[in-house]
C-alpha cells in the first residue's frame, strides 16, 4: 500500500469547526433528507459514519438508536409499507452495513420504498481492505433497486434527491447511498442538476379496449389482486371496480385487505395456505384478471397447472412482469390508479350458476375455530384481537405458522395495515416493523404476532421499545418450536424432527420485564378476551405470552409440488 | 441459443457489473462481453445464452436498470468481436 496516495486529513476524527459554512457533506445529507420531509432516520453509529452523527445534535430529525443494524432496516421498511413514502435507515461501514442487508433484501422482493445511507472508509482507503471496509455497493447490488457512491461532497445533495426518487417512483425499491468519510466531511457546493421527470405512462386505450373485450368473451373470470394494487395506491379504485363487477375474487398475501373479508365475491388468499374457494375459483378459470401481481410460486403451485383454463389479461407498473412467469393475453403497463380507474370490465356472458358455486364453496371451506383440545387455538385467538378495536388496527408479523395464521384469520381492513415480510419471509421482521410503523402512525393500535423462533431474531429491539415508549402491543404465539418447519417435518420428512425443538425458551415474560415492558400470560382458553383486553388497554408497549400446542398446524396446504386443486385439508391422511 | 445484446449505459461507478451481474442471475451465461467508453455513456455489447429462459424477459428486466438508457436485441450475430479485446478506460 502506497501510504503517500492517504491525505492524512481524510482520516481526521475530530469534528468540523461548527457555524463554518459552507456546510460539510454530512449537514448537507440531512439537509437534504428534510428537504425530502424525512422526520426519522433508524439507524445505529460507528466509525465512519460519525461525521453524519455530529452533524445530527445539531438536525431536527429524530434519530431512533436500534440496537441492531437489522432492526434499523427493518423499522424504516415497517415505516414505508404504511406511508408508502421511503423510509430511511443508516449504519456504519462493515458490520453496520452488512447487518442492513436482510432489510434491504426484504424491501427488494416486496417492493418497499427504502434509502439506506452507510457509511464508508475514506476514498484514499477504499479498496485497501481497511478498517471495517466492506464493499457493500458490490454486495448489495442484486438487492437493490439502485445504488450510489457519494465520493464527492457536492454531489450529495442530488444524490439523496435521487434516491428518494427512485425509491418511490415506478415499481418502489430500496435504494443504497455509500458515504465515503471523506465526503461527508468535505465541504458541500451543492451542483443539484435538474431532476429529468420521466414522461407520463399514458393510458393504453386500445389494451383497454382489448381486456374489456376479454371480460365480455369471459364466462368464469376472476380478479387476481396482488401487491402491486397497494404499491400504487389504488386499493380504492379496485374496490369501486369489483363492487360492480360481481365476479370473485382472490388475493395474494399482500393484497389482503383490498376486498373486505366478508365481501361474498372475495374468495380469500390464493396459493399454499389460501383457502379452497380461492384455489378452485382460479383453477376453475377461463379468464384472470391480474392486477399488480408476479405469479409467484408460494401464490401459483405448479406453475403449468395453474389456472390451465385462463386466458391472462394482466395489469401492472413494471413490464418485466408481465409475461414473466406466465404469457399474458393482454397485458397492460402503466400505472395502475389509471388503468384500473378507467377499466369497466362487463361479463355479459358470466356463468352464474359458477359464480354461485364459488360462493357457497366460500362458506363450505369457512375456517373453524371450534379446535378440538384444552389449549388455547391460535387461529382463534388471531381472529378474535382482528375483531376487537374498531380504530385502525395494524398488525405486524413475523414468519412461520403464526403469520399464515395471520394471513388467514385476521380481519383486514387495508392492505397498508398489514406488515408481512412476504417475498423474503424474514424472521425478526415482527416487532422493528411494529416499531416502524407505529412511529409512522401513533394513532393506530399496533400489533405484533411473533412466533418464539422469531422474536428471538431481534428480541434487542424491546430495548428500543422501551427507551423511546413505543407502543407496540406483542402477542407471542409460543409452541415451544420451530413450527412452520417442524410441520414440513412432520408432513413431508416422515416425522424426522431436526432442530426445530425450542422447549428450553427463557421464560418470555422475565426476558420482555427485564428490558421494562409489561408482560404477562394466558395459557386457557377463557382467559383470551380478558388478556386481549389488558393487551390493548396497557399503558404502553406490552407483551402477552401464549402457550399453544404445538401440533397445530396451518391448514390447508398445497403440497410442494402440488397444483392448487391439490390442497391437503386436516383430515386428510 | 446465443442472443446478441446492445445496451447503452450511463458512464457512472458500477453500471457494467449491475448489468452483467443481472443478466448472469437471471440465468444467462455471458459468451462474450465488450465495453467501448463514449463520451457520454458506455456501450455494452454482450452476447448471451440460456437454455431455458426468455430473452425478451431479460431484456425488459436490463431496461428497468437505472443505468441502462436503452437496449437493443441485435440479430445479426455475424460480427466478430475476437479481433478486440475488452476496450475503454
Ligand atoms: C431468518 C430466517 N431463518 C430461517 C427461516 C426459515 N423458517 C421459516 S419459518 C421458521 C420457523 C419459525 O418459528 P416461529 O417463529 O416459532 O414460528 P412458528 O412457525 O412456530 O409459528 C423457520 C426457521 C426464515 N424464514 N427466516
Ligand atoms: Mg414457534
Amino acid at each position: 500500500m502506497n501510504a503517500e496516495i492517504i491525505d492524512p486529513s481524510c482520516m481526521n476524527d475530530r469534528a468540523p469547526d461548527r457555524g463554518s459554512t459552507p456546510r460539510n457533506g454530512a449537514e448537507a445529507l440531512l439537509d437534504s433528507l428534510q428537504q425530502q420531509g424525512v422526520q426519522t432516520i433508524f439507524g445505529y453509529p460507528g466509525g465512519t459514519i460519525m461525521p453524519v452523527y455530529d452533524a445530527l445534535t445539531e438536525s431536527p430529525i429524530q434519530h431512533i438508536l436500534t440496537r441492531h443494524e437489522q432492526g434499523a432496516a427493518f423499522a424504516a421498511n415497517g415505516m414505508a409499507r404504511v406511508t408508502g413514502k421511503a423510509g430511511v435507515c443508516m449504519a456504519t461501514s462493515g458490520p453496520g452495513a452488512t447487518n442492513l442487508i436482510t432489510g434491504i433484501a426484504d424491501a427488494h422482493l416486496d417492493s418497499v420504498p427504502l434509502v439506506a445511507i452507510t457509511g464508508q472508509v475514506p476514498t484514499p482507503l477504499m479498496g485497501t481492505d481497511a478498517f471495517q471496509e466492506v464493499d457493500i455497493f458490490g454486495m448489495t447490488m442484486p438487492v437493490v433497486k439502485h445504488s450510489f457512491i457519494a465520493r464527492d461532497s457536492s454531489s450529495i445533495p442530488s444524490v439523496v434527491r435521487d434516491a428518494f426518487h427512485i425509491a418511490e417512483s415506478g415499481r418502489p425499491g430500496p435504494v443504497l447511498v455509500d458515504l465515503p468519510k471523506d465526503a461527508a466531511m468535505g465541504h458541500c457546493h451543492p451542483r443539484l442538476q435538474p431532476l429529468d421527470q420521466p414522461a407520463m405512462d399514458p393510458i393504453q386505450a386500445d389494451a383497454l379496449d382489448q381486456a374489456t373485450r376479454l371480460v365480455q368473451e369471459a364466462r368464469r373470470p376472476v380478479f387476481y389482486l396482488g401487491g402491486g394494487v397497494v404499491l400504487a395506491d389504488a386499493v380504492d379504485q379496485v374496490r369501486s371496480m369489483a363492487a360492480d363487477a360481481g365476479i370473485p375474487i382472490v388475493a395474494t398475501l399482500k393484497a389482503l385487505g383490498t376486498v373486505p373479508r366478508d365481501n361474498p365475491d372475495f374468495m380469500g388468499m390464493i396459493g399454499m395456505h389460501g383457502s379452497q374457494a380461492a384455489n378452485l375459483a382460479v383453477q376453475e378459470s377461463d379468464l384472470l384478471i391480474c392486477i399488480g401481481a408476479r405469479f409467484d410460486d408460494r401464490a401459483t403451485g405448479r406453475l403449468d397447472e395453474f389456472a390451465p383454463h385462463a386466458r391472462v389479461l394482466h395489469f401492472d407498473r413494471d413490464t418485466a412482469e408481465v409475461s414473466k412467469l406466465r404469457q399474458a393475453d393482454v397485458g397492460i403497463v402503466g400505472c395502475l390508479r389509471e388503468h384500473v380507474a378507467a377499466f369497466r370490465p362487463e361479463p355479459s356472458r358470466l356463468d352464474t350458476a359458477w359464480v354461485d358455486r364459488c360462493r357457497r364453496r366460500k362458506h363450505e371451506f369457512a375456517p373453524r375455530y371450534d379446535a378440538p383440545g384444552p389449549g388455547i387455538y391460535g387461529p382463534a385467538l388471531i381472529n378474535q384481537l382482528s375483531r376487537s378495536r374498531r380504530d385502525p388496527m395494524i398488525v405486524s408479523c413475523d414468519v412461520g405458522q403464526h403469520q399464515m395464521w395471520v394471513a388467514q384469520h385476521w380481519n383486514f381492513d387495508h392492505p397498508r395495515h398489514h406488515l408481512t415480510s412476504g417475498a423474503l419471509g424474514a424472521m425478526g421482521f415482527g416487532i422493528p416493523a411494529a416499531l416502524g410503523a407505529k412511529m409512522a402512525c401513533p394513532d393506530a393500535t399496533v400489533v405484533c404476532v411473533s412466533g418464539d423462533g422469531s422474536i428471538m431474531m431481534n428480541i434487542q429491539e424491546l430495548a428500543t421499545l422501551a427507551r423511546y415508549s413505543i407502543d407496540v402491543k406483542i402477542v407471542l404465539l409460543d409452541n415451544s418450536a420451530l413450527g412452520m418447519v417442524r410441520q414440513w417435518q412432520e408432513l413431508f420428512f416422515e416425522k424426522n424432527f431436526s432442530e426445530i425443538d425450542l422447549s428450553d425458551n427463557p421464560d418470555f415474560t422475565s426476558v420482555a420485564r427485564a428490558f421494562g415492558i409489561d408482560a404477562f400470560r394466558i395459557t386457557e382458553p377463557g382467559q383470551v378476551t380478558q388478556g386481549i383486553n389488558r393487551l390493548l388497554d396497557s399503558d404502553g408497549p406490552c407483551l402477552m405470552h401464549v402457550p399453544i400446542d404445538q401440533t397445530a398446524n396451518v391448514w390447508p396446504l398445497v403440497p410442494p409440488g402440488a397444483n392448487n386443486a391439490q390442497m391437503m385439508e386436516e383430515s386428510t391422511p | 441459443m446465443n442472443h446478441a445484446i446492445e445496451l447503452r449505459l450511463r458512464a457512472v461507478e458500477g453500471s457494467i457489473i449491475r448489468t452483467l451481474g443481472l443478466a448472469e442471475r437471471r440465468g444467462f451465461k455471458l459468451e462474450r462481453v465488450l465495453v467501448e467508453q463514449q463520451a457520454e455513456s458506455q456501450l455494452l455489447h454482450l452476447v448471451v445464452s440460456s437454455p431455458m429462459r426468455s430473452i425478451e424477459v431479460l431484456t425488459k428486466q436490463l431496461e428497468r436498470l437505472h443505468d441502462v438508457i436503452d437496449v437493443a436485441i441485435n440479430i445479426d450475430q455475424s460480427q466478430d468481436y475476437s479481433a478486440c479485446a475488452v476496450s475503454g478506460g
